[in-house]
């Protein structure tokens, strides 16, 4: 397979540009993607699937007399490339005029941050495919001495490497790459009735030497299917919450990450409108977004429009800060643009993890998985399936699942008690685990 | 190549003299039977491959290389996708996007065990490379690839008159200022109008290692209303949308009028709901849309690449009672023009209606090829993917519940308190504990056997088998959603695939399930 050429990638984005302003098209941001992979994945102690992989894309964004659209292509031969654009200037100029697409402003073009944000490793760029297997055995085994009776142990690798060069007709050239692992660990188990509990579990970095002891994450996705055994759903009723730090990003996803999108709240559609400069949360909530922290998957120098990133507070004591508003929504509210989604998400910590605040609790349902579900952003409304463990005087009563959360996500965020201090240094969310009053929670 | 279309392709089989397979992928394309007036006898299948810009003995060169380090098969699935939209919002067309793809994959399989790799170069020596990556899972002798390439005849289940990206936009954007306008006044409390028009079709090629040929042409088409209604402070959004595996005539008539009003009633009624309750209680699934619970409770746990593994709650149920009597369930993929349809699957097998369970009883699992030598039988036409870039597994195709003996009114008799659930978002399931949630956009309490207050945005949560098994009644008026019910997304080797399903079902009553609600 390829291996991703900063060079050539810059020329042929290069080239992508020169031929969209000689079609006519007013202004452009061409980014260019490359990126390659190697999958492996085992079970009990088998090779089942390879796969390997090298693929690039075009993704346009293209301007003509005030009219906008975006276009995809993977045929970069010039005749073909020219051929495209042709097509997508006749479909762009039918369409009507909007003033508000237009290209980032000058000034969140520039200064590229001069920062290394190490985000490569050399191995990876390689492929650490020839260790591949011994990586998913390792995993394999740590599972299989926790569970010697699972009906099944998976484990799967997989590395890349991953890069953009982003340029624009306002002279923007900007290039950014990143490699990672991951590596996953599956394990099913026998319940009674005939039930199969699954655990699993996952680690996920940009550089090899970052990964922890791949026997110890199969023993915990073993130890996940375990602790679930006999789970069964419990009482209709109000319960204190703990969401797991692994859950979290389930939650925020729904309760921060959706209605702070510029979309929403152009178009009125999101409960966090009209809030900036606004108490949202308690005191103790403070989240920032910081694009700059090394060796984070969500760190990167700009964004998909090629505008600078800057750190940004999102909420500061409980107040929220900051929308997400690419340069169409921010010309459409008459502001200036932040950025168009987060980066990483950091949080001011607590004292203590989610068990430890477990194990202090009267009574809390403590979630460790959420399933299905949805919520609408307009009203906060949220319901959706959850498993964990009750807990009642800081013991584990029993582990419970086939149970539904509800609530109003406007109202969960005030009815925030605590901030764990154990975030996931994986997720781009580095968000701890979170105890709230009680919701209701239906079960039987 | 990139850019043929379909009419073009045409136009040039035509002009090399022969037609081949594409009067088995077009029976009903009219510009297709013009140029199809003189099919040559025994015309080389190779003019689609010219698409690919492939001849049949590039292919035998390709599997002829993934076999050589041995293996049980071999494949190469070619792929060119064209898809194109608009959208409108705030009475302006300010959105206009399309994607082309084209590549082609390459499979090696050694029992269970999956090479694969693909290419978006469509050259020969990128392909005969990546049948070099596929092979990699395999070390044995070699095999040979095959020694002549049979073409099949492919039943033709999207049978169109004109291809929907040939669509002038024009008419598009008309349609969607129509749709605009009809939302703005169906109602005074209208708000935000967003409307979007999408238009897809994809040339596929499958040239197997038994020798196997098959072409495909698979169209699909969408139209969606998006609204946000406001009574005082209170503001709610609804949608609707209609699409399948077909062209502009869908949208023909009043067709943007029905949209745009249909999306303004559901929002219009979430302005009447009140809180959703909690607990167990009755539900009665309202026909058609509903599907999505067999979809989730059951249809799953069906495809059979969790049952040969052994980690589905229903792997060794086969003849074994998993739901009420009343429950007489299919998967069929033969529906002309629906979403969940396919002429062929991706792994060269004819679209198949099976039964999975017949009156409570698990009759069979859908299969991809594995599975069904895992299981010795025959292929059920399930093996589906989402593109070039990803291996086949088990997936549903259609999932249909079918009739049963009650009228719909029977179902509401004795509920005192329960709920109505008429319109669905997404769902889940978890496959080895056979736990499933949905969630319900839009609905009704049930109160003393009549229908009373709207709900909306609640989860329902239960377990397959158990639910199943408290369908107390089956009314006797089966639908299948008109709105394309999208797609649905299957975790495999090598990442998520996302391909587009749809279900079907007559109203049925559920004894007693979770609804997750605060009140």
């Amino acid at each position: 397979m390829a291996i991703i050429a900063k060079e050539s990638m810059h020329n042929e984005a290069a080239l992508i540009l020169k031929t969209i302003k000689e079609t006519g098209f007013d202004a452009a941001t061409v980014s260019l993607d490359h990126g390659r992979k190697f999958v492996m994945e085992t079970q009990d102690g088998a090779i089942k699937f390879l796969k390997e992989t090298y693929s690039k894309a075009a993704n346009l964004n293209l301007f003509k007399d005030g009219r906008n659209g975006t276009f995809v292509t993977r045929d970069f031969r010039l005749d073909e490339l020219k051929k495209f654009l042709i097509k997508a200037r006749e479909m762009l100029v039918l369409t009507d005029a909007d003033p508000a697409a237009t290209l980032p402003p000058d000034d969140r073009l520039s200064p590229l941050p001069d920062i290394d944000l190490d985000l490569i490793d050399q191995g990876l760029i390689n492929s650490k495919k020839n260790e591949a297997l011994k990586i998913c055995r390792q995993i394999e085994a740590g599972a299989r001495k926790v569970a010697p009776d699972a009906i099944t142990i998976e484990a799967s690798f997989e590395d890349g490497h991953y890069a953009t060069e982003l340029v624009n007709t306002k002279g923007f050239a900007g290039f950014k790459e990143s490699t990672a692992m991951v590596v996953i660990a599956k394990v099913n188990i026998k319940d009674k009735n005939g039930k199969k509990r699954l655990g699993f579990d996952y680690d996920s970095v940009t550089h090899f030497s970052d990964a922890g002891d791949f026997a110890e994450l199969g023993a915990s996705a073993a130890q996940r299917a375990l602790d679930m055994v006999g789970a069964a759903p419990i009482a209709t009723g109000d319960y204190p919450i703990i969401v797991d730090s692994r859950e979290t990003y389930q939650l925020l996803r729904e309760m921060l990450i959706r209605p702070l999108a510029g979309s929403q709240i152009y178009r009125k559609l999101s409960f966090l409108q009209d809030k900036i400069g606004k108490k949202i949360a308690p005191d103790f909530l403070t989240i920032r977004d910081d694009p700059f922290i090394k060796r984070a998957f969500g760190s990167e120098p700009f964004d998909a429009e090629g505008m600078v990133n800057r750190p940004m507070p999102v909420i500061e004591k409980g107040i929220l800060r900051n929308y997400y508003f690419s340069t169409y929504w921010a010309n459409k509210m008459q502001c200036a643009p932040t950025t168009d989604s987060y980066t990483n998400w950091i949080f001011d910590l607590g004292s203590r993890s989610g068990k430890e605040m477990a194990e202090k609790v009267e009574k809390a349902i403590y979630i460790n998985d959420f399933s299905g579900g949805n919520s609408n952003p307009l009203t906060g409304e949220f319901s959706k399936g959850i498993s964990g463990f009750l807990y009642e005087k800081g013991r584990l009563v029993q582990p419970i699942t086939n149970m539904n959360l509800a609530c109003n996500l406007g109202q969960m965020l005030l009815d925030l008690e605590e901030v764990g201090n154990d975030p996931i240094k994986s997720s781009t969310i580095k968000c701890p685990s979170l105890r709230f009053k009680a919701m209701k929670v239906a079960g039987v | 190549m990139l850019d043929i279309t379909r009419r073009e392709f045409l136009k040039s089989a035509a002009a090399a003299g022969s037609l081949l397979c594409m009067s088995a992928v077009l029976p009903d394309c009219k510009s297709a039977s013009k140029v199809a007036a003189g099919p040559q006898k025994g015309a080389s299948p190779w003019q689609y491959g010219q698409l690919f810009g492939v001849s049949a003995e590039d292919c035998q060169k390709v599997l002829h290389e993934a076999l050589k380090r041995g293996g049980d098969f071999a494949e190469i699935y070619f792929q060119n996708r064209a898809n194109d939209g608009l959208s409108l919002e705030e009475g302006i067309v300010n959105d206009a996007w399309a994607v082309t793809d084209i590549g082609a994959g390459v499979r090696v399989v050694v029992g269970d065990q999956v090479g694969y790799a693909y290419t978006e170069e469509l050259t020969l020596e990128a392909l005969l490379n990546t049948a070099q990556t596929a092979a990699l899972i395999a070390s044995g002798a070699p095999v040979s690839g095959p020694e002549a390439l049979k073409p099949v005849k492919v039943e033709n289940r999207f049978p169109i008159t004109y291809l929907p990206t040939e669509w002038p936009i024009a008419e598009k954007m008309a349609l969607l200022r129509r749709m605009d306008k009809a939302a703005r006044a169906a109602s005074a409390k209208v708000e935000v109008v967003v409307c979007s028009i999408e238009s897809t079709y994809d040339q596929v090629l499958i040239v197997r290692s038994d020798g196997l040929v098959a072409a495909d042409f698979r169209p699909r088409i969408s139209l969606n209303c998006s609204v946000s209604v406001r009574l005082g402070e209170r503001v709610e959004r609804n949608y609707y949308t209609i699409g399948g595996r077909t062209n502009q005539e869908l949208f023909a008539g009043d067709a943007p009028e029905r949209v745009a009003k249909e999306a303004v009633r559901r929002a219009e009624i979430c302005l009447e709901a009140v809180t959703p309750p909690a607990g167990e209680m009755p539900l009665v699934l309202a026909p058609g849309e509903s599907g999505i619970l067999l979809h989730e409770a059951i249809g799953h746990a069906l495809e059979a690449d969790f049952n040969r593994k052994g980690i589905s709650l229903f792997s060794d149920k086969i003849g074994q009672k998993v739901a009420s009597d009343l429950c007489t369930i299919v998967d069929d993929g033969t529906i002309p023009n629906v979403d969940g349809s396919i002429s062929v699957d991706d792994e060269g097998n004819p679209s198949h209606r099976t039964v999975l369970v017949e009156k409570g009883i698990l009759k069979s699992y859908m299969h991809d090829r594995i599975s069904a030598n895992h299981y010795h039988v025959a292929p059920t036409g399930n093996g589906k993917r989402q593109s070039f870039r990803f291996q086949p597994i088990p997936r549903m195709t259609n999932t249909l519940l079918l009739n049963g003996p009650h009228s719909p009114e029977e179902l509401f008799n004795g509920i005192t308190r329960g709920i109505y659930a008429i319109s669905f978002t997404n769902g889940s399931a978890n496959i080895g504990q056979g736990d499933f949630v949905f969630y319900i956009n839009y609905g009704y309490l049930i109160e003393n056997g009549k229908l009373t207050s709207p709900i909306k945005d609640v989860n329902l949560v239960g377990n397959g088998p158990e639910i199943l098994g408290r369908i107390d009644r089956v009314a006797n008026n089966f639908a299948m959603p008109e709105t394309a019910s999208g797609y649905c997304g299957k975790s495999s080797a090598g990442g998520v695939q996302r391909v587009s399903v749809n279900f079907g079902l007559p109203a049925v009553r559920v004894s007693k399930i979770t609804v997750g609600g605060r009140a």
